[in-house]
Formats: C-alpha cells, sequence, structure tokens
C-alpha cells in the first residue's frame, strides 16, 4: 500500500512541477524542460507492461489537460512508456535489476541509469518536437530544440533522482 | 481459438499502445488553434488564481521598468490632446466625426509561454471586465502581442504573436508597401514579414507597424527590420522583423476593441491579413 501511495505521489509531483514550474520558465524554445517523463522513468521495475502504458497515457493527458497541450504530451508519453521495459532490459540488464523495486541512480549505479535516463527522455522529447513541429521544413531547428532540451530534461532529473531516498536491498521505501 | 487467446494474452499491451496511440493523434490532428485556445481558457479557469499569485509576487521585480515605461506613454497621450484640443478650436465641425472607433483597457498576463510553437497567455480579466473576444492586446509600450481568442468570467486566453496561427498587416515605416506577418515557429524574438515586393526600399533597421487590421488600430509597433531575403519564388521579399514587444517580459499589457469589428469581420473578414493564417495548421 505504501509503494502504491508513493508512486501517486511522485506521479502528481511530476505533473504539478511541469505545469506550475517548468512551463513557465520561458528561458528559450531551445531549453524547455518535459520533466514529468521522471515518473515513467521511476515505475517499478517489475510493472505490467500494459498497466505502464496506461500509467503513461494517464500522465499525458493529465500535463496536457492543465497545460493545454492538445495531445501533444499524451502522444510522447505513451510511447516513452511503450519503450521502456525493452530500453531498460537492454540499458540497465536484469541482473542489476532485480530487487530494485524503484530504478535510481543509487539502486542500479550511476553509469547505468544515466543511460537509462538519456536514452528515454530522448525518445520523449523527439517524439514531442517532431509532433508539435508537425513538419520537416525547419527540421534544424527542431534538432536544436530537442537536444537542448533533452539535454536539461536529463540533467533536471538526474538531480532530483539524486535525493530521492532509495533502498536498494534493503526496500525500506520500496516495498 | 485457443491460439488466438494466447496471442492476444501475449501481445495485448502493444494493441493497448496502438490504440492510446491512434486516440491521441487522432485528437492532436483534429485540434485547431481553435480548440487549444479553448482548453487554455478552461485550465485557465482552475490554475489562473494559482498564476495570479505567482505573478503578483514577480511584478515587484519589474515595477521599475513598466513605471517608466507608462510615464513615457502618459506624455506621449498628454501631448497628443494638447495637440488635438488646439487643433479642435479651430475646427469644430470635424468634432463629431473624431469620435474614437477604438475602445481600451488593460490587464495583467498571468501566464505566458514562448517555449512552444503555437504559444498562449492568459490574462487576469474576461467577459465580467468588458473583455471580448478578438480584441487586440498590445505591450505596455505600445507593440503588438496578440489578441484575445477567449474569455471566461474572470480570465482571457489570448493568441501570442509567436503563435503559427496568428497573422496581422504589416506596412514597413516611411513606404505604402504592406505584407503578412506571421511567425514560422523558430526565433522567439523574431517574426517574417512576406509579400514586399523586391522593388521596394528596404533597408535594416526600418521599422514595420500595423496596417488593414480588424484587430489593430493602424500604425502600433510591430518591431523593425533585423534581415532581408528573398522568398522561395524570388518574387518578394521575406523579411525577418525583430519584435517591438519584450514577449518574455510580458506583464502589463493594453487591450483595444475596434467597435465595428464584428460589422467589418462580417462583411469583408476573409480579405484581411489577421485571419489568413486561422485555423491553418502546417
Amino acid at each position: 500500500m505504501r509503494r502504491v501511495t508513493e508512486y501517486i505521489l511522485i506521479f502528481v509531483a511530476a505533473v504539478l512541477l511541469q505545469v506550475f514550474l517548468f512551463d513557465n520558465l520561458n528561458i528559450s524554445p531551445y531549453l524547455y524542460p518535459l520533466f514529468y517523463v521522471i515518473a515513467i522513468l521511476l515505475m517499478p521495475v517489475d510493472m505490467k507492461h500494459a498497466r505502464l502504458i496506461l500509467a503513461g497515457f494517464v500522465l499525458g493527458v493529465a500535463v496536457d489537460l492543465l497545460s493545454g497541450g492538445a495531445g501533444l504530451n499524451t502522444i510522447a508519453a505513451t510511447a516513452t512508456a511503450f519503450v521502456r521495459p525493452a530500453v531498460l532490459d537492454v540499458l540497465v540488464g536484469k541482473e542489476a535489476l532485480h530487487e530494485v523495486g524503484m530504478p535510481l541512480p543509487v539502486g542500479v549505479g550511476r553509469g547505468r541509469w544515466l543511460r537509462y535516463t538519456a536514452v528515454l527522455v530522448l525518445v520523449h522529447c523527439t517524439i514531442y518536437f517532431f509532433f508539435e513541429a508537425a513538419s520537416f521544413r525547419y527540421v534544424w531547428y527542431t534538432l536544436l530544440r530537442i537536444l537542448g532540451s533533452a539535454v536539461s530534461t536529463i540533467l533536471l532529473i538526474f538531480f532530483t533522482a539524486s535525493f530521492l531516498p532509495a533502498g536498494k536491498t534493503d526496500g525500506m521505501s520500496v516495498r | 481459438m485457443y491460439k488466438l487467446v494466447q496471442f492476444f494474452r501475449k501481445y495485448y499491451p502493444i494493441f493497448l499502445f496502438v490504440l492510446l496511440e491512434v486516440l491521441a493523434i487522432n485528437f492532436y490532428a483534429g485540434s485547431t488553434s481553435h480548440t487549444r485556445a479553448t482548453l487554455v481558457a478552461t485550465t485557465g479557469k482552475v490554475t489562473g488564481w494559482i498564476y495570479s499569485v505567482a505573478s503578483s509576487v514577480g511584478d515587484y521585480f519589474s515595477l521599475r521598468r513598466d513605471n517608466k515605461v507608462l510615464l513615457e506613454r502618459l506624455a506621449a497621450a498628454e501631448n497628443r490632446v494638447a495637440m488635438l484640443q488646439s487643433a479642435a478650436v479651430v475646427d469644430t465641425v470635424c468634432a463629431d466625426s473624431v469620435q474614437s472607433r477604438y475602445v481600451f483597457a488593460t490587464a495583467r498576463v498571468v501566464s505566458n509561454s514562448i517555449v512552444h510553437q503555437d504559444n498562449y497567455f492568459i490574462i487576469d480579466k474576461g467577459t465580467d471586465d468588458g473583455i471580448e473576444e478578438n480584441m487586440g492586446v498590445l505591450s505596455a509600450d505600445g507593440a503588438v502581442v496578440g489578441y484575445v481568442h477567449s474569455c471566461s468570467e474572470g480570465y482571457s486566453a489570448c493568441v501570442s504573436v509567436l503563435n503559427r496561427s496568428f497573422s496581422v498587416g504589416g506596412r514597413l515605416g516611411g513606404s505604402e508597401y504592406f505584407g503578412s506577418v506571421y511567425w514560422n515557429g523558430t526565433d522567439p524574438r523574431e517574426v517574417i514579414l512576406s509579400d514586399i515586393p523586391r522593388y521596394a526600399d528596404v533597408a535594416v533597421g526600418d521599422t514595420v507597424r500595423s496596417a488593414y487590421s480588424l484587430r489593430f488600430p493602424s500604425g502600433c509597433l510591430i518591431g523593425t527590420v533585423s534581415s532581408i531575403d528573398s522568398s522561395d519564388d524570388g518574387v518578394y521579399y521575406m523579411l525577418r522583423i525583430r519584435l517591438g514587444a519584450r514577449m518574455n517580459a510580458l506583464s502589463d499589457v493594453m487591450l483595444v476593441r475596434f467597435t465595428d469589428y464584428d460589422e467589418l469581420n462580417g462583411l469583408a473578414g476573409e480579405h484581411f491579413a489577421d485571419n489568413a493564417h486561422e485555423g491553418k495548421k502546417e
């Protein structure tokens, strides 16, 4: 039960931070952090694929509704949730995953975790910005937006995840 | 039959994924600038008050600059009044016909964005304060920043200049050449002025002002020419215009209503540059 509450809290916090903080930073179109992806990244490792996809969908809808995104966030978040298990398997590896409930840097190792985050955030940003541009007319501009936004998102998520309380083997906060 | 069931059991996440994506893409593809602005206006009711609290704190940091701008505007307005008063003495016959067709109001921006390709901002006034759809929005120093798209009682969602469906007629300073001003979704400091013929005299630094617009009075500053290019077919100039308004630092705005908007829009709305990009999606 504790575990469910914890994930709902992460979910809500991610959406609120995105809508009320990161959407209003307005630094530059090249640096638009899609921070809420953290909720997909931190979903439990053993979560059923279908549930994960549904969670991604709900996450996207929540952000879309609150920020007037008209479906963009839903498209990207559902796709990111869909590819997560595969990315987790390939980049983190099965042996590092058992006994880890929530994939956190301390649980799976910083290097691995960073690679896992980078790939998923890149997938998310690529889908988001290409769908937003809806044309290949200014493709270099779109690529630059993907790169800048992905890097800022990865840094923010890495920073945040490093501060989250983690239970590696004792499972205090994940079970 | 059993095999079919097993097949579904094995692959149903994929079917679920495809179904949800089709739903989302379908909704996104079917959305126009109208859908999005309505969405922004609806959620604006919920999020609006949170934003107004946040922005009332932020406002203190821009007070000094805003104050200066307002004083300058006031001085210019006083000058104009003085000038008109002296003219009216001589020419009382015209007094009736100079009655303004524009009604002004002020509001405060509570939420703004420049990072998307179709940006909107929310202001803290709505139908209760006499705000109507299609009012033009100007920055405190009088530069074009957008127009009101939809209103609730207390808030209004406005289409920003930095929205690919925004467009306004623009005239080159010092000449009679005019074209259509729009944003191509790239640089948030610049918009494009197209349809200026190649034989026009253009120089970097020329001002561009609104013209033949349904929403804005003629002569509102849009920006200054920052670079000169030719269009793809080489017949026209493609001018990059540095915006006069600081879009990433909007706080107080002026709203202007053209009192004959509905009449003129109903009669010949499609001939105005304001409606050129309406609802269009690349």
